[in-house]
């Protein structure tokens, strides 16, 4: 072993506090006295650091099919069975608004499981609960619930309607972090915890009012003062019961569907209806990848669909290389880049899309979040229809996590 | 925020139910870790180390207890570094060479990264200079945090002699970066 490798190792020792008392002092005598010596002493010093900051390299393309061919996978097969639900699966398991590079999420959950892992707000049949963490939400509709499938309500009861409110159980169970329930202020559940709700939430119950005749008039005479009255009670009641449950109905309308939203003033001509197009064809005018199909602009914000290689849309990845992002940024302001993948089997392979949007302000608003959400899942649904044609052509599915 | 727990992981036990979909997530995610691992310390048999340690890892993952001591990235760098180990023992295999061009960086954005990417080119560089054992404590220590005692006793010798690997390998490291291979 040369010399040169024995220093070396020595300072490799000193790192570990390996040497004697003696050593050390007379290594550091000489650090201090040779400036080769230190320039080496804090390369050694940089080391563990720098290894332990090497990224992680991804395996050649390829080979995890290989890998899995090998152990058994039946090669992404899915059975046509599954059709068109398949589909919606493969689209609902994108429809988590994403803000790049790391925001909340906003989850509207009317019946059903979802895990959240991060950062997010889901509103749980009406019941907003903010995960930073990992938890599992389980929506559970009360017997003749109403039932939605995507947007399309299907048994539209007002009664019903009420019900579904009142009577849903949710279940929140915090695997990590912690989970705020019911807005500021509202229960914390810490990791490791359940809550639980199966109560009904407290509010007047459109059930029958009593009518309690009075004796001396006949009970068809529609003169009699008495039940006159009571018809009167009779539909008063019932008209605040349609209120009360057209106000549920609304309001679930409105927190799945959201609400238009304001053109704010000062936007970046990038966002505004007359530049977004534009700048966006400009900034990907380089990557062939990817294809603008739809630029929305009715409403505040823009969004755009993009097919894209669905090989960039995978965990954390940035679909486009990164050319989605880097338009983001040529951006003046403080904008946030909102975005929703998706990715579809079809007889061809794969097909990535995804829907892109900028938002003045860096962070977006609930409302804003809940509308684009609605708009972009709208938009995707169509092209899905588009690409997809008659669902039970095709059998193959992808899902990934939002 | 309070200490977190054991994640139970919604595409782990998928996957250990045998989804397709799922198993896929699970390679996917945990590939460049793996790919990493062999890429480092079995060059120009990276492709067989990985496909070998995936083939085990799936074979064995129903029986992984998710409410176990390990976690499921500990039971994973365990089979991946106990199969290294193997490898090594049968073929005393010393990769010397090592192709830049595949090894591209995962998460690494395309812009401001130069120099860093420089750096971790020239640090893999120099780590494929290393002989196989100085490599593999190396890597093992410092990338995937193995305790020294833990490399002893798989590796099947004294602690001073990983120790030993240890400071030559960080030795030679520091030498080759300095530009005195």
């Amino acid at each position: 072993m040369s010399d040169e490798l024995r220093r070396y190792e020595d300072l490799s020792r000193l790192l570990a506090g390996e040497l004697s008392r003696d050593e050390e002092a007379a290594l550091r005598a000489r650090i201090a006295e040779e400036p080769d010596l230190a320039l080496a002493w804090e390369r050694m010093q940089a080391l563990p650091e720098q290894l332990a900051g090497l990224p992680d390299v991804a395996p050649p393309e390829a080979l995890d099919d290989r890998v899995l061919d090998r152990t058994g996978e039946p090669a992404r097969r899915w059975s046509p069975s599954h059709g068109m639900v398949a589909l919606i699966a493969a689209a609902a398991a994108a429809l988590l608004l994403v803000l790049w590079p790391e925001a909340a999420r906003q989850v509207v959950l009317i019946e059903g499981e979802q895990w959240i892992e991060g950062r997010a707000t889901v509103l749980a049949a009406g019941v907003p609960v903010e995960v930073d963490g990992v938890a599992r939400i389980r929506v559970e509709p009360s017997t003749g619930a109403l039932r939605v499938r995507g947007q399309e309500f299907e048994s539209m009861d007002w009664k019903h309607a009420a019900a579904a409110v009142a009577g849903a159980a949710i279940t929140v169970a915090v695997y990590e972090g912690s989970a705020v329930i019911g807005g500021e202020g509202g229960d914390t559940v810490e990791a490791g915890a359940t809550w639980h709700k199966t109560e009904a939430t407290e509010r007047p119950e459109p059930g029958r009012r009593v009518v309690t005749r009075t004796g001396g008039s006949e009970p068809d005479d529609p003169d009699d003062p008495e039940l006159l009255r009571t018809r009167i009670d009779e539909l008063e009641q019932a008209l605040a019961t349609k209120d009360f449950e057209g106000a549920i109905q609304r309001g679930r309308i409105a927190a799945v569907e959201g609400r238009p939203q304001e053109w704010p003033a000062d936007l970046p001509p990038q966002l505004q209806a007359a530049g977004f197009e534009r700048s966006l064809r400009d900034g990907l005018a380089d990557n062939e990848d990817l294809e603008i199909l739809e630029v929305n602009c009715d409403e505040y914000p823009c969004y755009a669909i993009i097919e894209a290689d669905p090989e960039t849309m995978g965990p954390g990845r940035k679909p486009g290389d990164g050319a989605i992002q880097a338009w983001a940024e040529t951006v003046d302001g403080d904008v946030g880049l909102m975005n929703m993948v998706s990715v579809l089997g079809s007889p061809d392979g794969e097909v990535g899309l995804m829907g892109v949007s900028l938002i003045a302000e860096g962070q977006p608003s609930d409302e804003v979040s809940t509308r684009l959400n609605y708009r972009m899942e709208g938009s995707v649904k169509g092209w899905v229809e588009d690409i997809m044609g008659d669902a039970d052509e095709y059998d193959e599915d992808v899902e990934f996590e939002g | 925020m309070p200490q977190p727990i054991r994640q139970r992981d919604r595409v782990l036990t998928r996957a250990q139910q045998g989804e397709p979909p799922a198993r896929r997530l699970l390679v996917e995610r945990h590939g460049p870790r793996v790919w990493s691992l062999c890429a480092r310390l079995a060059a120009g048999e990276a492709e067989d180390c990985y496909q070998l340690i995936w083939e085990k890892v799936l074979r064995a993952l129903p029986g992984f207890d998710p409410d176990g001591a390990a976690s499921f990235d500990t039971w994973i760098g365990t089979i991946a570094r106990r199969t290294l180990i193997d490898h090594f023992r049968r073929r005393q295999v010393r990769g010397e060479v090592v192709d830049l061009e595949g090894l591209r960086c995962a998460g690494v954005g395309p812009e401001g990264h130069v120099v860093q990417r420089q750096r971790a080119a020239l640090l893999e560089a120099a780590l494929q200079r290393l002989p196989s054992d100085q490599r593999r404590v190396v890597v093992l220590h410092h990338l995937e945090g193995v305790a020294l005692a833990t490399l002893a006793e798989e590796e099947g010798v004294a602690i001073g002699t990983i120790k030993s690997r240890l400071h030559r390998g960080r030795g030679r490291l520091a030498a080759i970066l300095g530009g005195n291979p």
